[in-house]
């Protein structure tokens, strides 16, 4: 008998033992393991509710890393809405954060207003600034570094089981863009988290011909390490990546967008591979002239490129990164857009098209973009998501909503995630 | 294996008979090994029996069958996508019925596709569901003193920030 008949008998026979146990269904059904397949395919905020009912349950939804990667990778990432940070303007750090959730989009809520809310970093021991979000991680810093300049701490967090990690910052001051690395689909499920944080640092440096130029290089922090270290790679451009602009991780890569100084309407992309310790710098798909706003952002794992323009709106997916080859994915017209929105009275095209006659700016700012939903900012202080798949816009809030001194604000897409960091 | 032998015919565990092809038998491993089994066997005369009953066996055989074409062969791009408006159709049905007996069937007969699509259809029922009557149909028993469970409520009012 071949090696594999035997084992065909053998299990054969297993399965025969199985065959006269009788009525295996009613008890099966109470079994832990089909519980948690079904439970596995159950969105995070689902999933949250479920935790009462039983210790089984809390301890599977808790702490369980099998079951959370099982889930993880069942359900994916799924955008849950948006953090909105107040942007600094002076010396003093402003506190104002809230988190908006994103319309539910199956359902018929999908035009009611989204829901706002702002303790939800209570659990924190003390009031934070938001950084950077990264696949359910959120990194931040202590506020009011000012005033006390020695003790600035870092937090990496996750809301959903508000669970933190501290980190240390060396002598820092608090300017310049931090961004966190995390993959939890290349996590292993039996060791800490891990996940990195990086900071651009940029030194000004003037040329002989009197330009003033960036030497930019990146302080990376890693967990498993618990230090910082300086990256092999610096370069000098004439690209300035501002304090509050958001890094976007995008498998291994981090993306940040950067002011060309003295040419404020034109930007380019700044590039760090966190692995490999390189930086790329990744010009726009489209070079204008002409009035437009723009924003970058991550959709299906993939860096887009959004602009708005009297013309319309088109998005733009980078499909080769080494070679910095951009595609068009989406056109649309400002009418279209307009035509399906009745309620949003065409507001961007009015606003679009005065800026256009006056040369100037009349209050319309893309914040974020993320799979497929565009946070806008219009008239200065309203906000809207705009979903480009759906052609709908619904009214987010106004800075009212979001006890923010003002707009514009640093807009943060958030997945939920049950990744513990313990 | 005899090549001449297309379908196989089975009981289940009310002791009615099905008949299922081989192609079919083949989404599930147990069903292929009990279907080499009675090849196999000098003895064909004597008919398996599968422990899944009649109502929930014609449900899991309909499923083998339609979907036994595509895993046998592969196929187009629009097949798969028929196939899945067609699995969507396919279950719904009553759960308390039957759509729990689907999952285990599919969990005892090792049917992958079959077991995350009746996961899937489970799973979207329990999103409107409560706490208690998610224990009622798992039969889970509320472990949680009294005083757990105020404190569960306190931690998690709505058990959710969203």
């Amino acid at each position: 008998m071949s090696s594999e008949e035997e084992k065909t008998t053998k299990i054969v026979s297993e399965y025969k033992v199985v065959k006269t146990v009788p009525q295996v269904m009613e008890h099966d059904l109470l079994s832990n393991n089909n519980l948690l397949a079904v439970l596995s395919h159950l969105p995070v905020k689902t999933l949250l509710g479920f935790k009462c009912v039983s210790k089984k349950c809390r301890h599977s939804i808790s702490t369980d890393r099998l079951f959370i990667k099982a889930q993880l990778e069942t359900t994916g990432l799924v955008l849950s809405g948006f953090f909105f940070q107040e942007k600094m303007f002076t010396y003093e750090d402003l506190k104002g954060k809230s988190y908006i959730n994103l319309p539910s989009l199956f359902d018929d809520i999908r035009r009611s207003k989204p829901v706002v809310h702002r303790n939800i970093f209570s659990f924190l021991p003390e009031d934070v600034v938001l950084l950077s979000s990264c696949n359910g991680l959120i990194c931040c810093r202590s506020c009011g570094f000012m005033t006390s300049p020695t003790k600035t701490t870092f937090y990496i967090c996750n809301p959903v089981n508000k669970q933190w990690i501290p980190l240390d910052c060396p002598d820092f001051d608090r300017f310049g863009s931090f961004a966190l690395a995390f993959d939890p689909f290349k996590e292993p499920i039996d060791v800490p988290t891990k996940f990195k944080l990086v900071r651009v640092t940029q030194v000004e440096i003037v040329s002989r011909e009197d330009e003033i130029l960036y030497c930019t290089y990146f302080q990376i922090y890693s967990s498993e390490t618990k230090l910082w270290k300086t990256s092999k790679a610096s370069c000098l451009y004439n690209l300035e990546v501002l304090e509050n602009v958001l890094g976007i991780y995008i498998k291994g890569v981090l993306y940040w967008r950067a002011n060309i100084r003295d040419i404020p309407t034109f930007d380019d992309i700044l590039t760090f591979d966190v692995e490999k310790e390189s930086s790329l710098v990744i010009t726009p798909p489209i070079l204008l002239t002409e009035f437009k706003v723009t924003c970058i952002g991550e959709w299906k794992e993939i860096l887009h490129y959004v602009m708005i323009t009297k013309q319309g709106l088109h998005v733009w997916y980078l499909e080769d990164y080494t070679k910095a080859k951009w595609n068009q994915k989406v056109w649309k017209s400002l009418e279209e857009i307009g035509c399906a929105n009745s309620n949003f009275n065409d507001k961007l095209k009015k606003l679009i098209l005065q800026s256009v006659d006056l040369g100037v700016n009349m209050g319309i700012c893309l914040l974020s973009f993320k799979d497929g939903e565009l946070v806008m900012n219009l008239h200065d202080d309203e906000v809207y998501f705009y979903n480009i798949e759906d052609n709908m816009i619904v009214e987010a809030c106004n800075h009212q909503d979001l006890s923010a001194k003002r707009l514009p604000c640093l807009v943060i897409p958030y997945s939920m995630s049950l990744v513990p960091l313990r | 294996m005899s090549s001449s032998v297309e379908a196989i015919t089975v009981l289940s565990s009310d002791g009615d008979e099905f008949k299922i092809t081989v192609s079919a038998a083949k989404l599930s491993k147990p069903l292929n090994w009990m279907l080499e089994d009675v090849c196999f066997s000098d003895d064909c005369d004597e008919v398996p029996t599968i422990e899944v009953n009649s109502k929930t066996l014609v449900k899991v055989i309909e499923y083998c069958e339609k979907h036994a074409p595509r895993a046998n062969s592969g196929a187009s791009d629009s097949d798969a996508e028929e196939l899945k408006k067609w699995d969507i159709e396919f279950m719904k049905m009553d759960v308390k019925d039957i759509l729990f007996h689907i999952l285990m069937a599919a969990n005892y007969l090792h049917m992958e596709g079959l077991y995350d699509l009746a996961c899937q259809t489970a799973a979207d029922l329990m999103k409107g569901m409560t706490v208690s009557q998610i224990r009622k149909i798992f039969h889970i028993k509320n472990d949680f003193s009294s005083e757990e469970q105020e404190q569960l409520r306190r931690q998690h009012p709505g058990c959710s920030f969203d």
